[in-house]
């Protein structure tokens, strides 16, 4: 029976409505989904746009159903009750939409919006169909009424879930077809169970909306749909690209931060200029170095030079120089004098980039605050120089015995000596000539002790080590002098081979004494239990191959353990019962210091060689 | 009795202090022989005068109590003195009780060194006063006979004539003419005199 009373439809205004309906859902899931992300005022924009866009979803697509339904006979609706029917589609949707995305979403309030959305959809439907008038009779199929009821209900109902708690995006696109199917499913079902009975009556006029006039409302509140989309697609694209800029602005003073961290950690400002504007530019760490303001203007170049030391002013001028013509220069420290008399030492360091054909463009200058580090390093080279000091006099208290016996030595001579002459004189007559002999051994005896006395006081001597053309032969035979006692007590003997054509080497004279003093001393403790063979001590020195001088000293002694022989220069490391473990490890920084090497080998038949390089001082002076 | 010129020996490596110990000893009149080692003094001949020995104690190869060992050990007896410029007192005590004289630290005054020379060279005269009576006591105990030094060691031991007979089996007369050659030929005064020349051989004897 069904299909005798179901009115004919046109199928292309169906596939018409269908599609809007899907559109709609579509547009109008979007736009309140933002209702989630957004906050404030924002939500109630996004909440009646999206309200909009679902009723007049609804309502278009069933207007344009019904365009598309064949009655028999003609038709007009009625202005005010189609106009609730749109506010009711809208109403209905605002609160559905409400109930599922204002707060967060559970079961209850789903099966409530979807409820309400499938409600909303069948009370639009049979309020439209009461704003039809037609000189007919309108009757309704029960079963088929409340089938439709149960299809907007239930497919509205699952459009939600598969939008809003599935979250995917192929899901979304299912939900609004379904949410599509919805509308379109209830309207076709109730059509279904409608029918219409034409009747004769005189009193029917066709006052109202006529066919032609509702597709313009149709086509109406389908442009708001539409626009609400486009509004959507704009507003899309707009909040990425804001989003994108915000990313990049933040990434962008991120790295500002973070190159300014650096610079304040590291101590060091940049200076840029563009080589063909001549524009400078300065960060703000360099102003910083040059105790200025931050964003005060770049001084110019005099003004620049003027910040240094003069001296180092002309220097930097003359890198300066070099740079802006595009050519490397070297890393120059400069002095910064301070108002209050204190100097800041600065490192400049500078580099040139240049474009794709070669052309310098521009260079980039940093200056690093040395100052601290420069402080610490000469705080290290003093208390190196006081534990050189400390090991210095270590040697020469284990030397006492013999430093007293060189004394000893010309002071018996001068004692026996003056006797000599006061016996000479008291003789009648006095012998002149015998005591004249004596007077001149006593003073030259005197000037023998009081050479060694100074060499000692020299040993002892507290003074920053200095750098002064040496010849390093002396400073061997001034050891020797000073430990010859020791030689005989221990009964080493001495060779030398000492080149005569050897260049003046850079150094402190003390230093290099301690040196040798160490090498000799730690050569006749290498040679103590040596008791079968002669104890010989040889000292050579000779041209090195690099320009340089090198000096071994070698012994005949017990040898060294080869195998871990670097151990031998650590600190604190001795082979000795009473060593402190410095002496070479001391020895080794003074040679390093003076920038030479110091290294031991083996000796053959018997013992250990410690050689020293230092470089020739007209070297070291160019 | 006429005392032949000493000689003061000289032994130290340092030239300043060989030449002014040399300067002092001229200038009371002693001679000084100079050397710079235990084996350039060993390698030269030593005067028969009376002497004794200036010594450091370090040396460049054989040290100077190395010396005093090997002299003593050849029964030479020249009184040492040491100086050494280290004052070290081991080394003291050991050349005090080999025998030194005296051990002076460097610089020590000159008297002193003066006093030590000349105890050591009245030492040395002594010794060899000693040495040379001793050389005439062997020469004459070398003329005794078997018997008469038989007869000698019971004399001298406090035996009578006739025990001494008695005990060589020889007639009481014999012995008695037996004891008059040793007391002629040892030119003993007497009895006690004998006794004295037999220990100084006793302990001649004994130490050779």
């Amino acid at each position: 029976m069904l299909a005798k009373i179901f009115h004919p439809h046109d199928p292309s205004l169906v596939v018409v409505s269908v599609a809007l309906a899907v559109l709609a859902a579509y547009v109008s899931l979007e736009l309140a989904g933002r209702i989630r992300a957004a906050t404030g005022w924002a939500r109630a924009v996004w909440l009646l746009a999206g309200a909009v866009s679902m009723g007049g979803g609804i309502w278009s697509m069933h207007f344009v159903a019904m365009l598309a339904v064949v009655l028999p006979v003609p038709v007009a609706y009625d202005l005010p009750v189609t106009a609730l029917s749109l506010l009711i589609a809208i109403l209905g949707a605002a609160c559905g939409l409400y109930v599922v995305l204002w707060h967060e979403l559970s079961l209850p309030r789903l099966l409530l919006g979807g409820g309400a959305i499938g409600s909303a959809i069948a009370a639009m439907h049979y309020t439209g169909m009461a704003a039809l008038r037609m000189p007919a009779l309108s009757t309704y199929e029960p079963s088929l009424v409340a089938l439709s009821v149960a299809i907007a209900i239930a497919a509205a109902t699952l459009a939600l879930w598969l939008t809003f708690v599935l979250e995917r995006v192929i899901l979304k696109i299912c939900g609004a077809v379904l949410m599509g199917a919805a509308i379109a499913g209830m309207h076709y079902t109730g059509m279904a169970g409608f029918i219409c009975t034409p009747v004769e009556s005189a009193s029917f006029s066709l006052a109202g909306l006529s066919p032609s006039g509702l597709a313009a409302w149709v086509i109406a509140a389908s442009s708001v749909i539409l626009l609400n989309g486009l509004v959507l697609a704009y507003y899309d694209r707009r909040l990425k690209r804001l989003a994108w800029e915000a990313a990049m602005a933040m990434r962008l003073s991120r790295s500002q931060e973070h190159l300014a961290r650096a610079q304040e950690v590291s101590r060091t400002g940049s200076i840029e200029r563009d080589l063909r504007t001549g524009t400078v530019e300065w960060s703000d760490q360099t102003y910083s170095i040059f105790g200025m303001a931050r964003n005060s203007p770049v001084p110019g170049r005099e003004e620049f030079l003027a910040l240094f030391h003069p001296d180092d002013g002309a220097i930097l001028a003359a890198v300066m120089d070099l740079s802006n013509e595009g050519m490397p220069a070297d890393a120059v420290e400069l002095r910064i004098p301070r108002p209050d008399g204190t100097v800041t030492l600065v490192h400049y360091e500078s580099a040139v980039f240049f474009d794709d054909d070669g052309a310098p463009i521009r260079w980039i200058g940093t200056c690093t605050d040395v100052t601290e580090r420069k402080r610490a390093e000469e705080a290290l080279r003093d208390t190196q120089a006081e534990l050189a000091r400390a090991a210095r006099l270590t040697t020469m208290g284990e030397l006492a015995a013999s430093i007293a016996h060189e004394i000893n030595q010309p002071l018996a001579a001068i004692v026996t000596s003056g006797g000599a002459c006061l016996r000479w004189l008291a003789r009648r007559p006095p012998a002149i000539d015998e005591a004249n002999e004596a007077v001149n051994a006593i003073v030259y005896d005197g000037t023998r002790a009081s050479e060694v006395i100074k060499r000692v006081r020299a040993l002892f001597r507290r003074a920053a080590p200095e750098r002064v053309p040496l010849d390093i032969n002396k400073t061997v035979r001034d050891v020797l002098a000073l430990v010859r006692g020791e030689l005989e007590r221990r009964r080493v003997t001495v060779r030398t081979e000492l080149s005569p054509c050897l260049p003046p080497v850079m150094g402190d004279r003390i230093e290099l004494q301690q040196v040798m003093l160490n090498l000799i001393m730690n050569a006749l403790e290498a040679m103590t239990a040596v008791g079968n063979r002669p104890r010989e001590l040889r000292i050579r020195s000779q041209r090195d191959n690099s320009d340089g001088v090198l000096v071994a000293v070698e012994d005949s002694g017990t040898g060294l353990d080869f195998d871990n022989v670097e151990r031998i220069f650590d600190a604190f490391f001795t082979t000795k019962s009473s060593g402190t473990g410095m002496g070479l490890s001391i020895s080794r920084s003074i040679i390093e210091a003076h920038g030479g090497r110091l290294w031991a080998s083996p000796a053959s038949p018997h013992g250990a060689v410690f050689q020293f390089t230092l470089s020739a001082a007209a070297e070291a002076v160019s | 009795m006429t005392e032949e010129q000493p000689a003061v020996v000289v032994i130290d490596d340092d030239p300043s202090v060989r030449k002014a110990l040399d300067r002092l000893l001229r200038s009371v009149g002693l001679e000084a022989r100079l050397f710079a080692s235990t084996e350039e003094f060993l390698a030269s001949e030593l005067t028969d005068s009376p002497t004794c020995i200036v010594l450091d104690v370090r040396l460049p190869g054989e040290s100077g109590l190395a010396l005093q060992r090997d002299l003593a050990a050849a029964n030479n007896r020249l009184p040492i003195i040491f100086i050494t410029a280290y004052g070290d007192i081991p080394m003291s005590v050991q050349a005090m009780k080999a025998g030194a004289v005296e051990f002076l630290a460097k610089p020590f005054r000159d008297q002193e060194l003066l006093d030590a020379i000349h105890l050591a060279l009245e030492k040395d005269r002594a010794r060899r006063a000693e040495d040379r009576e001793k050389a005439q006591l062997r020469e004459r105990f070398d003329t005794l006979t078997a018997r008469e030094r038989e007869v000698m060691a019971l004399v001298v031991a406090g035996r009578l004539n006739k025990q001494i007979a008695a005990e060589l089996g020889i007639s009481e007369t014999t012995a008695k003419i037996h004891r008059g050659q040793v007391m002629r030929k040892m030119r003993a005064a007497g009895l006690v005199e004998l006794v004295r020349m037999a220990d100084q051989l006793g302990a001649a004897e004994s130490k050779s």
